[in-house]
């Protein structure tokens, strides 16, 4: 079990690399002059060209990806230069605002979106499978920015039930000292019960946003992959032998319906990688995606770079996740040995 | 009183009529066989009776009744409560029939627990016992092993085991040896013929092999296209078949288009029934196998012919066959 799972880590790194060389040489050619940017602009041809030198980018690109592998061995990913610190204390301290926001959508999106797929799956053409049907279709059509204004303009600005959607806590809360980063695990283990209900309170709308974006290609799948269980053999045979409808329908047919979920939560999860950029900065959100649009807009190299590396070893490891979930899951797909 | 009695029963799927009419009784200790073409409502037959026709399916009866209890006036939980304890079902494909997840051993284990076995270590005893009965070589090991891991023949044992493990008193067997190939067949029918007698079980044999039959059934229903065409006692009906489907069936039979051409030195095509079994949208009018049938009249395109008292037991035929192999006359004058 030990040396398959080592092995199947072992096939993580070729990605790794490829990735690393990628986004190293996309950052290069990127328009913009990071040097020009940095200086400012009143500075001289020569200021420029001295700033140039300090950053390295006189060099030519061999050198440089040398040099930025050779930081990256030792655990430096370069700094700033909009922040002026280092990129890796940038992103320790911003991952946890947008971990704790995906995995809250993520974590909602799962909740509705599974038990509305199975029941739509069991109950086929009732209402629940139209309103099956509308979720997932107002899901895929509506882009998560627009949910994310929609929902500010109905819950903020209209209703006045949500706070202001201006970042992880209200400005007259106390955050407590951090401790894992995820303040709403923070905030149980100082048990500062007040600052939790305001963090879930602004917490709530951008999740939200996020779920709706996710719940849409789960609920489907759940759907159709418990229809196709439901009408398979073994499930036949579950009822004949006497079983409860409710122990058929989640004991036997959704364990095996799960492996195609399994699979489409990894893509949501990395779909929601990407939707989290807009999410932050229509939240105000200060997570990383916010963090790394900013600094491509600035032509920042190293926090994009920083970034993409990121989220590259955040998708690598999921996908290990979800390949070991397979195994505990489908006896079929545990690698023997 | 019969161990199932069944009066008068239809299923149908929107406006497709699956079975119409069909009347079976099963005694204990006896095999019924059910023999049919595919789509000849064999298998929904068999499923009607467990309860496991869904909607849009729409399942009706004069009566249907197990040990003189009406199956159809039953609560769905008390009709859930006979399942796998008095009345067991296998089926025909034992590689796709058992559940790919969980260890044989645990689905054996579940139908125990469901109807009441509730000691573990009992229910653990029970399985192994079961696998030793139906001829499961190490069976404390097979316990553990998924579906996956075991052969169709072992996974049919697993499934007969499985289906008798509460002792039934009724056992619906759809075709289960269909899908396994001719070595194993013969084990797996000698197997349950085995189990049948040991335990006194009424057994429904679903096939479409009459060969099979001829071996083990006390009696046989021929179904074509939802009804029942004939009923007869196997040796009545494989000698004197009276309906002209159930000849041309036994007509079909290698074995015996084999021995026949030795005797004539005929060579050329096996014999075969021309068309195919009505579907939804071109049920003929009259008789429903008179398009394909070599006898049929005017009368039989015109009048759908009542299931009647005649040959060796009860016919669906105008004419039905004579000793001789030739229709006989017609039965227009014997009363409805």
């Amino acid at each position: 079990m030990l040396s398959s799972f080592l092995r199947r880590l072992a096939t993580a790194i070729p990605s790794l690399i490829g990735v690393i060389i990628v986004t190293f040489l996309l950052t290069r050619v990127l328009p913009g002059d990071t040097a020009a940017y940095f200086a400012g602009p009143a500075a001289t041809p020569e200021a420029i060209e001295e700033i140039r030198v300090k950053l390295g980018l006189d060099k030519s690109i061999p050198e440089q990806f040398v040099d930025y592998v050779g930081a990256l061995v030792q655990g430096d990913l370069g700094s700033s230069l909009t922040t002026g610190q280092p990129v890796i204390q940038d992103i320790i301290d911003r991952l946890p605002a947008s971990a704790e926001l995906t995995l809250f959508g993520l974590f909602i999106a799962i909740a509705v979106a599974v038990p509305l797929g199975i029941l739509a799956a069991v109950r086929q053409g009732s209402w629940i499978d139209h309103l099956c049907r509308i979720v997932a279709t107002a899901g895929v059509s509506l882009p998560v920015f627009f949910t994310g204004l929609l929902l500010v303009y109905v819950f903020y600005y209209i209703l006045g039930w949500a706070p202001a959607p201006l970042g992880r806590l209200d400005v007259f809360a106390f955050p407590p000292d951090p401790i894992t980063g995820f303040l709403l695990i923070d905030c149980v283990l100082v048990g500062d019960w007040e600052t939790l209900g305001s963090a879930l309170a602004q917490l709530a709308v951008p999740s939200a946003t996020l779920a709706i974006f996710a719940l849409a290609p789960i609920t489907r799948i759940t759907r159709a992959s418990m229809l196709s269980v439901l009408s398979s053999e073994f499930v036949r045979t579950a009822r004949a032998s006497g079983l409860s409808p409710f122990k058929v329908i989640v004991g036997y047919a959704f364990r095996n319906a799960m492996l195609p979920v399994i699979t489409t939560l990894g893509m949501v999860f990395s779909f929601l990688l990407g939707a989290n950029v807009l999410v932050e900065k229509v939240f105000a959100w200060p997570g990383i995606g916010s963090y790394a649009v900013e600094a491509l807009i600035a032509s920042d190299y190293a926090p994009v770079q920083g970034f993409v590396l990121a989220m590259a070893i955040m998708y690598v490891v999921l996908n290990l996740l979800i390949d070991l979930l397979y195994g505990v899951i489908d006896p079929r797909v545990r690698i023997e040995g | 009183m019969a161990l199932l009695e069944i009066r008068d029963l239809s299923v149908r799927f929107g406006r497709f009529q699956a079975v119409s009419g069909v009347d079976m009784t099963v005694e204990a200790g006896e095999i019924v066989g059910v023999v049919g073409e595919s789509g000849s409502g064999k298998s929904v037959t068999s499923l009607a009776v467990m309860g496991l026709i869904d909607a849009p399916g729409k399942v009706t009866a004069k009566s249907m009744a197990f040990d003189g209890r009406d199956l159809l006036a039953l609560s769905a939980k008390a009709r859930r409560r006979l399942l796998g304890r008095d009345i067991a079902m296998i089926f025909q494909e034992p590689m796709t029939s058992l559940n790919p997840s969980y260890t044989v051993g645990f689905q054996i284990e579940e139908v125990l627990a469901i109807h009441g076995l509730k000691d573990r270590r009992k229910r653990r005893e029970r399985a192994v016992e079961l696998l030793e009965m139906v001829g499961i070589p190490d069976a404390g090991r097979r316990l553990s092993s998924f579906p996956h891991q075991l052969s169709g023949g072992m996974n049919q044992r697993v499934m007969i085991a499985m289906s008798v493990a509460l002792d039934p008193r009724l056992l619906i067997a759809d075709e289960p040896t269909t899908a396994l190939d001719v070595t194993i067949q013969a084990q797996i029918l000698r197997l349950l013929v085995d189990l049948q007698r040991q335990k006194g079980m009424g057994l429904v044999f679903i096939t479409h092999d009459l060969g099979v039959l001829a071996e083990i059934a006390d009696r046989v229903i021929v179904m074509y296209a939802g009804e029942v065409v004939e009923m007869a006692t196997t040796a009545d009906l494989f000698a004197r078949p009276a309906h002209p489907y159930t000849a041309a069936l036994l007509n079909a039979l290698p074995d015996r288009a084999v021995v026949e051409a030795k005797v004539t030195g005929w060579r050329g095509r096996l014999p075969a029934i021309p068309g195919v079994v009505p579907g939804p949208f071109d049920r003929p009018a009259g008789c429903l196998l008179q398009p394909r049938c070599a006898f049929a009249d005017e009368r039989c395109v015109a009048v759908h012919p009542d299931l009647l008292p005649g040959g060796n037991g009860a016919v669906r035929c105008h004419r039905p066959l004579m000793p001789d192999g030739q229709p006989g006359p017609d039965r227009m004058e014997v009363p409805a």
